[in-house]
């Protein structure tokens, strides 16, 4: 598990006593912030996990601080630490804000804050989308993974374009899913190269088996909203996830287009056949990658 | 003290439920909405003593939740129940264990109802009970009053807390309100499905999937089960 970093925002005279907590207790990386200017510059610089805050803070609140958050890194586990009426804090955020909240004068509040940015950043809990259940080894089976080959770039885009001449689509795409992002490797059609996978349908399609078809995205209600959606123009969505031999779904092949439409069993196939062909390229790939590192002398050997 | 690993959450005899394990989320559904609240109230039961339950009540008023939790039919110790109340109907109704006079506004306030759960949560703690069951009771009216999108971070968030603090989660959610592919978003963050369907006036089945040693074919439940109560007080909060 790689390291969890937590920035932890409070008043100056309180600040030693949560940071001490959480670094003695659990070991994780803790930065400091005793403002939200402060704390903002600290965001602005390193990626966090888990965001601990105050609620009064000199320039600000917590509420704002997390709506902060919650924008540039939705995905971040927030959790308000805090003396402050509970009413106060509820009538700020008014409602739709989904944080954790730890009453720090509470009978085991040290216990419960420790607890919860455990979870939080170990299982991150306030992502808006299911994880795969094997989410911690599929990440580190993608990290170990090499896309930069350029014959495995020329395979990748030679599927996407057999797909979308196949299915009469106007994109297609090979793509993996990151922490936090959908990254394009190939694609036909668009010049698409990261999107958030918050607002992305292969976030859904890698926790299905099968291939996942969307024949309208405006009635569907996990898009209906989704405005990026809307702005690249996508109405049909079919895709199917990239999965390891050992069943972990690195990513997706999908296709899109602008005219809402449907799948017949033949195409679903034919969809399943090309992720087929696009995990084989990885394989041989890794496989390659795995026989030059074993065949070339160590190095300062 | 180190938690007993050998330790799993039982369900009463009747119900055709095996055991499970700590951390373990349900997500209770089906053609029988009211069914599948029933069953919610039975899985938050249990008739081993020193059980602490809590309840986001949504569609009723808590206190009306209560009632039909403690209605004679299920193993209940009133001194270890509370019930978070978002329904938006009825403020200040005594059940409640919260600390602050003012009630949540209606079950779109994600923010103070987190609040009013963690302190509520913290309380059932201070009792110091063998195990926590928590039900919300249901999810549609969040559905209804925030993007599933922060719905699904609220559930995500309560999922997994119940994983870190060993307790039992029981969500249920009127898949005769919501489309199918809410109703499985739902059940992407659970453990276990449990599906409910009317067999006939009072009777249901249930099957259970995503959670080894259950019922993964229709099974009667053989018990009559109070479907119609829920009708008239779903309907004045509508």
């Amino acid at each position: 598990m790689s390291e969890i970093t937590v920035l932890c925002v409070a008043r100056e005279s309180e600040l030693g006593q949560v940071s001490d907590l959480l670094g003695d207790q659990l070991g994780v990386s803790v930065l400091d912030a005793v403002s939200l200017d402060d704390a903002e510059e600290t965001l602005s610089e390193t990626d966090i996990d888990c965001l601990v805050t105050e609620y009064d803070l000199p320039d600000g609140t917590g509420i704002e601080l997390i709506r902060r958050v919650r924008t540039s890194a939705p995905s971040t586990g927030c959790i308000l630490y805090t003396d402050a009426e509970p009413r106060t804090i509820a009538d700020e955020a008014d409602s739709g804000l989904v944080t954790e909240y730890v009453d720090r004068d509470g009978p085991v509040a040290a216990d419960r804050l420790v607890e919860l940015v455990t979870t939080t950043g170990r299982l991150r809990t306030q992502t808006a989308y299911p994880l795969p259940e094997n989410e911690s080894e599929r990440l580190a089976v993608l990290d170990a993974l090499d896309f930069d080959a350029p014959s495995l770039d020329r395979a990748f885009n030679r599927i996407t374009e057999l797909a979308a001449h196949y299915f009469d689509v106007d994109r297609a795409t090979v793509n993996v899913i990151d922490e936090d992002t959908q990254e394009v490797l190939a694609s036909h059609g668009t010049d698409w190269t990261s999107l958030p996978r918050e607002d992305t349908i292969c976030t859904y399609s890698i926790l299905d088996d099968d291939v996942t078809v969307v024949p309208d995205t405006s009635t569907d209600p996990r898009f209906e909203d989704n405005d990026d959606l809307d702005d690249m123009d996508v109405h049909f969505y079919a895709g199917v996830p990239l999965t390891t031999s050992d069943g972990l779904p690195i990513g997706t092949l999908c296709i899109y287009d602008e005219e809402t439409r449907e799948l017949s069993d033949e195409d679903r196939q034919f969809l399943e056949l090309l992720a087929d062909e696009t995990m084989h390229w990885v394989s041989l790939h890794s496989r390659l990658d795995q026989q030059r590192t074993v065949g070339s002398p160590t190095e300062g050997s | 003290m180190e938690p007993d690993p050998k330790f799993r959450y039982g369900f009463q005899p009747r119900l055709p439920i095996a055991e499970v394990r700590p951390g373990t989320n349900f997500l209770v559904s089906g053609s029988s909405a009211n069914g599948a609240r029933e069953i919610a109230l039975d899985l938050v039961t249990s008739e081993s003593g020193n059980v602490a339950t809590l309840l986001v009540s949504a569609d009723v008023e808590g206190e009306v939740l209560l009632e039909y939790l403690d209605d004679g039919r299920r193993t209940v110790d009133r001194s270890m129940l509370g019930a978070v109340d978002c329904s938006g109907v009825s403020p200040g109704e005594d059940n409640r264990f919260t600390a602050h006079d003012e009630p949540i506004s209606g079950p779109g306030d994600l923010t103070a109802l987190e609040i009013e759960f963690s302190i509520l949560y913290e309380k059932l703690v201070g009792l110091d009970p063998d195990e926590i069951r928590i039900g919300l009771i249901s999810l549609s009216p969040l559905l209804a009053h925030s993007p599933i999108k922060e719905v699904s971070r609220f559930l995500h968030m309560l999922t997994g807390r119940i994983i870190a603090t060993g307790d039992l989660g029981v969500f249920v959610v009127d898949s005769t309100r919501e489309d199918p592919e809410t109703v499985e978003t739902m059940s992407q963050f659970c453990d276990g499905h449990v599906e409910v369907r009317e067999t006939r006036p009072e009777r249901v089945e249930l099957r259970v999937s995503g959670l080894p040693d259950q019922p993964e074919d229709w099974t009667p439940v053989e018990y009559d089960v109070a479907l119609d109560r829920w009708d008239a007080r779903s309907s004045e909060t509508d």
